[in-house]
């Protein structure tokens, strides 16, 4: 009663202190008169004992103090009651509780983790200054064909309009460097050229950019990336110097780590701008990126451009890239490869939280309905409805609030791993960090769906007025509807997500299982690149360079075969431009491959008709060249192709009249030059490297095992590297750099391998509690049926065609959502269609199997039920 | 000093007469001043309105709970009791104040200019 009192309005209350002096007054009053005062002195006395108006307004500031402190102590211990209430609901019921807050902690720390990725990735702005003016530039061919790579020439041209402030070009170009401790070691660097600082405006920790005159000279300076400089460089003082290759090169600059572009780049070498004109314009081997003048809009930066592009092609017919410009954001090239597979992870993390949301309020669902009786033994003793609302969500907020905080950690704790640990394959990955936002909004958003998770039961509880068993009874029934359709809802989402994540592991391995041509297992390769003075211009000493390399390592017991090749990587292969006799302008290209020693047999290549460079073949005798199949289909086709004449243009000469004929004297099979993830099969040539050792300067050593390329992985690298200790040697196993494209694929299928696990997991929690629970509300009527004589396989299949008629209907609508979303899938697909039926069938068929087996125990329990027990206790 | 005059109140002793007076019976605003006014022989008032606030501020520190109740002749008036946590400050309060006043008087009947 009092506590009901003290809710009413502050008016009320005031009135009570008003009445309460005013009976004070009156009493004193009263007995003042009695002791001979007249009425009116009576009155003016009492009033003057009181204080007068001072102590009245006095006595009414007290009891508003009053009321303001008991109201809230009153609110105080509504919460405390309410917590009180929750903990020894948990502690009452650690699984379901435990269950809970593990689901909401998991669905916090993935949201927060995905959207980090995304907001770090694709929605900030570039780390660059007024980023939103940077674009990048393409090549245009005659068919409107866009390429991202470019020529130094055309760009040159490019370089003078009006429409950009400031653009220059980079390209990965990986280098041995040689620091303070003399041992030379490969890293990931990028040539640039032209404004490539200036016009990403580029922020640096120390240092500064190369100046208009380094740039245009291509001076021998260069920058580093921030950990590199302070881990591989002592943080020296610049400028310091450093040698790449043996040239000593200054390095001017310091690039912050979280501004570094390309992400993964160690140091930027400048490279001297070159215009040349005819062919030279068609090696597109340089990325470009412009800063357009402030004001500038693409539209108009591109209409000038293209004016640059048409005339250079009526200058120079044989620029045959350079029919308009390309303009892309540069921050769309940038993040381009990761927006759909992070699009998917987000998606994926969303679906998580949307079962996790279905499992905890079907747990609740259960949980409440099974307390149908306390709810409404509260209620009949007061509650009112809001209390009891507010009651049941304190608990939940308990819970979601420790989710929040856990579940935050393990994301920052996942975020600060993956980003020190593992190379992540994403660009700007040298941004990510923990983002606070990111992490208060996954647990506002999971918040949010564990609250109305938490709400439903909430109404069914308060909703039951009497306590009594036939109403109680029709609230479990609908308890039991809405829990039966939550559970449907999440195997719809659990297939969804199972298919996607069985899509990409199937495609994985799909990919993984393609024929290449060439058989990688057994392959280890050593790259090396002869940049030391002694080797840079003379040609000479590169192949007895490489023969030495050669001999040393076919000595090498478990060696089976050993080669060379001018590139052992499968991507940054030299594609150039093919003539063959008889056409008059090229009309294609093939990949183009310096070969030496028994280089087909080490990569496992068949020769499939004429014959293999032999001893006949020399720097002196006629140039001779090996074709694949596709190669010679293309322009041989139904004829052989032994005996006829190409020219390697761009790689060997840029004109007809520069560029040597070979003689075609052998055709091979044809690889998956480009690995495992590119669809097509390029037409590959292969001329002998020493009647061309200008190829020679990056190569590499290639040599296969007799039994496991681990074994002979050292030593090939020790004996390569014994030749000329000066030089960085990196082995690789040709398998681990062939897998190195498919990463992304490879992480993006983990993960959202690892969601649709948790998503069938948590769905299978759900199948089973609902059925559990189920069977607890029916075993009277199951009692019944066990007392008229249904055995117990008849009672375990009673509950098993209930799992399956669940599982089912879910598995069928989640294919059907599925096949619909499938389209999302189809970027990051490399062999399969998103909507494979395997993946499909398989799917769908592994629900229905969880769900027998997550249904199995209440099966089991329900056949065990004693009838008599049974009947007795319901 | 005359034994008309009345005493002013040293701090925190209306709270512990208040309490004292309620721990007896339940009682209204005014039956407590005239209560104080009489046990002291009138030589001890605090003032009507500064009862009051002190009985507010004990109502809020949960010492005391009023109820409005039907008095002697038949009118609605604010009755006050004491709590438990009520009784406990008052047995504290009391000790501590008869402990006080010990060591006071013992201090003042040392030997001394008097």
């Amino acid at each position: 009663m009092k506590r009901l009192l003290r809710l009413w309005r502050p008016e009320r209350r005031r009135r009570e202190v008003d009445e309460e002096i005013e009976r004070h007054l009156e009493l004193r009053a009263a007995e003042l008169e009695r002791r001979g005062f007249t009425p009116e002195e009576a009155t003016a006395e009492a009033r003057r004992r009181f204080g007068g108006d001072e102590g009245i307004e006095a006595v009414r500031a007290s009891a508003a103090r009053r009321d303001r402190k008991l109201t809230l102590s009153d609110r105080c211990s509504d919460l405390r009651q309410d917590l009180v209430l929750a903990l020894r609901r948990a502690v009452r019921q650690p699984v379901s509780t435990a269950a809970e807050l593990l689901i909401l902690t998991l669905a916090v720390a993935l949201l927060t983790g995905t959207v980090t990725l995304v907001d770090r990735v694709l929605l900030r702005p570039l780390p660059f200054p007024e980023a939103e003016r940077l674009v990048s530039l393409w090549s245009v061919g005659e068919e409107g064909d866009a390429f991202p790579w470019v020529s130094m020439s055309n760009w040159a041209d490019w370089n003078d309009a009006a429409a950009i402030e400031a653009s220059g070009l980079f390209a990965q170009s990986d280098m041995s460097v040689t620091l303070e401790d003399d041992v030379p070691r490969r890293i990931s660097a990028y040539d640039v050229a032209g404004g490539f600082f200036s016009a990403l405006r580029m922020p640096l920790l120390s240092g500064r950019w190369p100046s208009e005159d380094e740039v245009e000279v291509g001076a021998s300076v260069a920058l580093v990336e921030e950990s590199f400089w302070r881990s591989r460089m002592s943080a020296a003082e610049l400028p310091a110097q450093i040698e790449i290759g043996d040239r000593r090169v200054d390095v001017i600059g310091v690039a912050r780590r979280d501004a570094a572009y390309p992400s993964g780049a160690q140091l930027w070498r400048v490279r001297p701008v070159r215009r040349m004109a005819g062919r030279a314009r068609n090696s597109i081997n340089w990325n470009a990126v412009a800063r357009l003048g402030p004001g500038v809009t693409t539209g108009a930066a591109k209409a000038e451009l293209d004016g640059i592009a048409a005339a250079i092609r009526e200058s120079d017919p044989a620029a045959i890239y350079s029919w308009g410009v390309g303009i892309v954001p540069f921050a769309d090239f940038v993040t381009d490869d990761a927006r759909s597979p992070l699009l998917l992870l987000l998606a994926g993390a969303l679906g998580v939280l949307l079962v996790a949301g279905a499992n905890v309020a079907a747990l609740n669902v259960a949980r409440a309905t099974a307390r149908v009786g306390e709810g409404a033994v509260r209620r009949a003793l007061g509650a009112g409805r809001a209390r009891l609302i507010r009651h049941e969500l304190t608990g939940h907020l308990l819970v979601i609030a420790m989710a929040a905080v856990l579940g935050i950690g393990i994301a920052a704790l996942g975020i600060e791993l993956s980003v020190r640990k593992i190379d992540l394959p994403l660009p700007r990955s040298g941004e990510i960090g923990l983002d606070v936002r990111a992490g208060l909004l996954g647990a506002a958003v999971v918040g949010l769906v564990g609250l109305a998770s938490a709400m439903l039961p909430a109404l069914f509880t308060s909703n039951s007025a009497t306590p009594t068993g036939s109403r109680a009874e029709v609230t479990s029934r609908r308890g039991v509807v809405v829990g039966r359709a939550l559970v449907v809802f999440e195997v719809v989402l659990a297939v969804v997500l199972l298919s996607a994540g069985g899509a990409l592991l199937r495609d994985y391995r799909t990919v993984l299982t393609r024929d290449l041509g060439f058989e990688p297992r057994g392959v280890v390769t050593a790259e090396v690149a002869l940049t030391s003075e002694a080797y840079r211009d003379a040609v000479d000493p590169r192949m007895e360079w490489w023969d030495e390399a050669l001999r040393r390592v076919s000595r090498i017991p478990g060696v089976a075969a050993a080669g060379i090749a001018n590139r052992s990587t499968t991507d940054h292969r030299p594609n150039g431009f093919v003539l063959a006799e008889g056409e008059s302008e090229p009309s294609g290209g093939a990949i183009y491959a310096a070969i030496g020693g028994a280089y087909l047999e080490a990569m496992g290549i068949p020769l499939i008709s004429g014959r293999a460079f032999d001893a006949g073949d020399g720097p002196d005798t006629e140039r001779v060249v090996l074709v694949s199949e596709v190669l010679a289909d293309r322009y041989w086709p139904g004829e052989s192709a032994l005996g006829k004449r190409i020219q390697a243009l761009s790689m060997e000469g840029f004109g007809a009249d520069q560029a040597p004929w070979l003689g075609v004297v052998g055709v091979v099979g044809s690889t998956r030059a480009w690995g495992y993830q590119a669809d097509e099969i390029p037409p590959e040539m292969y001329v002998l490297a020493e009647q061309i050792p200008v190829w020679m300067g990056t190569a590499a050593v290639v040599a296969r095992a007799e039994s496991q390329e681990s074994d002979i992985l050292g030593p090939v690298g020790e004996e390569v590297r014994a030749v000329d200790g000066d030089l960085a040697v990196e082995t690789r196993l040709l398998t681990a750099d062939l897998a190195e494209p498919l990463a992304q694929h490879q992480a993006l299928t983990l993960l959202l391998g690892g969601f649709a696990v948790i998503a069938v997991l948590l769905a299978s929690v759900g199948i089973y509690s609902i059925l559990r629970f189920q069977i607890g509300l029916r075993r009277r009527e199951l009692g019944l049926r066990a007392a008229l004589g249904a055995s117990g396989t008849d009672l375990v299949g009673m509950v098993l065609r209930d799992a399956l008629l669940l599982a089912g209907l879910g598995a069928t609508l989640g294919t059907v959502l599925a096949i619909l979303t499938g389209g999302l899938l189809r970027t990051s697909l490399y062999a399969l269609s998103p909507t494979d039926p395997i993946t499909l069938a398989a799917t769908a068929a592994s629900l229905l199997l969880i769900a027998v087996v997550a249904a199995s125990e209440p099966a089991l329990r329900a056949a065990r039920m004693d009838p008599n027990d049974a009947l007795r206790r319901a | 000093m005359s034994s008309d005059e009345t005493i002013p109140l040293l701090k925190g002793t209306l709270d512990l007469l208040i309490l004292k007076c309620l721990s007896m019976e339940p009682m209204h605003g005014y039956g407590l001043t005239t209560w104080l006014e009489e046990q002291s022989g009138e030589r001890v008032s605090p003032g009507d309105s500064a009862t009051y606030q002190a009985l507010h501020r004990l109502e809020a520190d949960g010492l005391v709970e009023a109820e409005w109740d039907t008095s002697d002749n038949n009118r609605r008036a604010r009755y006050y009791h004491i709590t438990p946590s009520g009784r406990a400050k008052l047995t504290e309060s009391e000790k501590q104040w008869r402990d006080y006043t010990d060591i006071v008087t013992r201090l003042l009947d040392l030997p001394g200019l008097a």
